[in-house]
């Protein structure tokens, strides 16, 4: 994996929240990432999109500024410095909608390898009450995400 | 002649500029994103966690 990423991150102290800005042909759109604990011991959610004016998470915005590789390694990059704080604690995402998870699938397809040196990635299917290992072409409703 | 080889720069080798900012410490994070923390836990139930 080659892409770039957004180097300027800035965080909330306990890494609960990230933010930075997408830079393209529609201007300087301010993103977040957030990690939000849920009903599951130890499992966070990850949830990004775009910080609209009231402060609030638009998960589905679409910004067509033309960075989605350099977003999606600016969020592995939030994963990495997040689970390198707190390495026990798993990481659930799904995309906001069904193109969105099949993106997120395709993204770990391509990069699995290099994401596997650092992550444990796992899958929700559907119907299913275990998580399974990733594998590419996958039907994923949902991925896990353990440190290594 | 010695080849020269151009190292590509991989996923986790970017250096980033980490900035911890105050200001993001005050925002009540429970009203920014609660929609997808409610399907999250929808998703969740029932599922076995590895350990």
């Amino acid at each position: 994996m080659e892409y770039e990423v957004y180097s300027d991150l800035k965080a909330r102290s306990d890494y609960q929240i990230f933010e930075f800005k997408s830079i393209g042909k529609n201007g300087n759109i301010l993103k977040g990432i957030m990690f939000m604990p849920t009903k599951v011991q130890m499992v966070y959610n990850l949830e990004f999109g775009d910080i609209d004016k009231n402060g609030k998470l638009n998960y589905y915005s679409i910004s067509n500024n033309d960075d989605r590789d350099k977003i999606l390694a600016t969020i592995v990059k939030a994963i990495d410095i997040y689970t390198i704080k707190y390495p026990d604690r798993l990481i659930y995402f799904s995309g906001s909608t069904k193109e969105r998870t099949r993106l997120y699938r395709m993204a770990i397809s391509v990069n699995f390898e290099k994401l596997s040196e650092k992550f444990e990635i796992m899958v929700k299917t559907e119907n299913e009450l275990d998580f399974t290992p990733f594998k590419k072409n996958i039907q994923a409703k949902g991925f896990l995400i353990k440190r290594k | 002649m010695k080849k020269k080889v151009k190292k590509k720069k991989s996923l986790f080798d970017y250096k980033f500029n980490l900035i911890i900012d105050k200001r993001l410490d005050k925002i009540d994070i429970n009203n920014m994103a609660s929609e997808k923390v409610a399907q999250a836990n929808k998703d969740l139930k029932g599922m076995k966690i590895p350990k």
